[in-house]
């Protein structure tokens, strides 16, 4: 048999053997690609701009990636309650019950009632039960287990994950509000001298004119090289004598 | 981690009929189960969509026709193929186009397992393809005739 058919018929038996368990991790892989094709839907939506494009993406990859964890907790512990019922003999079909409270006493006191159905279930051949009654009380048991889980999938995926999905949508929208009302920077009150690592941003305190940054930006001077290492601010004590308090282009008189 | 859940101090006796419904439900195909989510989805999800207190009532509405879309479209696409897919699974068990690696598997388990396997595949192949197209196109729709002229 092909590798494609070998692996199919894996899943399948894996199914078969594990019906409530297969459901759940199908439901949860199912819900995970539905995630991605969502956010690639956004990823690759050529009309949404390149930051509003990073918040969503963020902010659904977030708000999915929480729900899943709901959706995975709350179905697997709903699981194993479903169970853990049928195993410590909690909830039993009549007939079944009757049927092991006619075993030795021992075996089905409060104590041991769990380890005998455990044995029960795998076929262990120190316990003495009519043919069939391992068949139904794991038939029994397995239809718990998957009644539950669904109920937990139901309660994580339509009433957890949205409140989830809702309050991390609304937290990411309430933080970009606050940062896109941030107020333009105030002017500098002590604005940052030319120095040969850097370029001009202010005019000097007492004797030049204001110009306003966007005549610098498209400023024709002749310019530096931009600052790696960003601009140096001003010392403590200004020296006037040196060129280097002078900004671009320094006053011909003091070209050397 | 497990919660360790331990119901203690219950003793359910559950009667004939009830028995045999939990049994059935041990084998639930997964459009059933997919069919069971999404109809207590379609109304529960919206509806807590519409009363999401953190937004304002615009926004809320849109959330609320906008979640509704989804997710009647989701169930809708995902009991069709689920259904379909079943179908195929349990033909190709009969026919022995794939056969069980182990050798005391029933057949009626094995087809009960191929049906639910190749489910799951289609259903991944069609939440890629066709899930997303169906999506934008039913939202479109619906907001133009609910909320037309409005800025989206």
């Amino acid at each position: 048999m092909g590798l494609i058919k070998r692996n199919i018929a894996r899943l399948a038996e894996c199914d078969a053997n594990k019906h409530a368990s297969f459901s759940k991790w199908t439901i949860l892989i199912i819900w995970a690609c539905s995630l991605v094709a969502e956010v690639g839907t956004f990823a690759f939506n050529k009309k949404l701009p390149r930051k509003e494009k990073e918040f969503i993406i963020r902010q659904e990859l977030c708000a999915g990636g929480v729900s899943l964890g709901i959706m995975y907790l709350l179905a697997d512990q709903f699981q194993k309650l479903g169970e853990r019922l049928v195993e410590r003999g909690q909830l039993l079909p009549k007939a079944l019950r009757a049927e092991l409270e006619a075993l030795k006493k021992p075996l089905f006191e409060a104590t041991q009632k769990h380890d005998t159905i455990l044995k029960i279930l795998k076929k262990d051949p120190q316990i003495n039960v009519s043919a069939g009654l391992a068949e139904k009380l794991m038939g029994f048991r397995n239809g718990a287990g998957l009644i539950a889980s669904l109920c937990g999938t139901i309660i994580a995926s339509n009433i957890a994950a949205p409140l989830v999905s809702n309050f991390i949508a609304s937290y990411f929208f309430n933080k970009k509000i606050k940062t896109n009302d941030k107020p333009n920077s105030a002017p500098d009150p002590f604005p940052t001298y030319f120095s040969y690592a850097g370029q001009f941003t202010a005019p000097l305190p007492h004797n030049r004119m204001a110009v306003p940054a966007s005549a610098l930006a498209n400023a024709t001077f002749p310019q530096r090289a931009p600052a790696p290492l960003g601009v140096i601010k001003r010392p403590a004590v200004t020296n006037y004598a040196t060129p280097h308090y002078y900004p671009q282009p320094y006053p011909t008189s003091m070209a050397r | 981690m497990s919660l360790l859940i331990r119901p203690t101090a219950i003793n359910l006796n559950v009667g004939a009929k009830a028995t045999d419904l939990i049994t059935r439900c041990g084998t639930m195909s997964s459009a059933t189960q997919r069919l069971a989510i999404g109809l207590t989805g379609l109304a529960l999800r919206p509806t807590i969509d519409y009363y999401n207190g953190q937004v304002d009532q615009e926004t809320r509405k849109y959330s609320a026709i906008k979640t509704a879309v989804k997710v009647a479209i989701t169930v809708f696409n995902g009991v069709l193929t689920r259904f379909a897919a079943e179908k195929i699974g349990i033909a190709i068990a009969k026919r022995r186009i794939i056969e069980p690696l182990s050798k005391t598997m029933k057949p009626e388990a094995f087809q009960q397992g191929m049906a639910t396997a190749i489910s799951f595949l289609a259903t991944v192949l069609t939440t890629f393809t066709l899930d997303i197209p169906l999506i934008n196109y039913g939202l479109n729709f619906v907001l133009d005739k609910l909320l037309p002229g409005q800025r989206r």
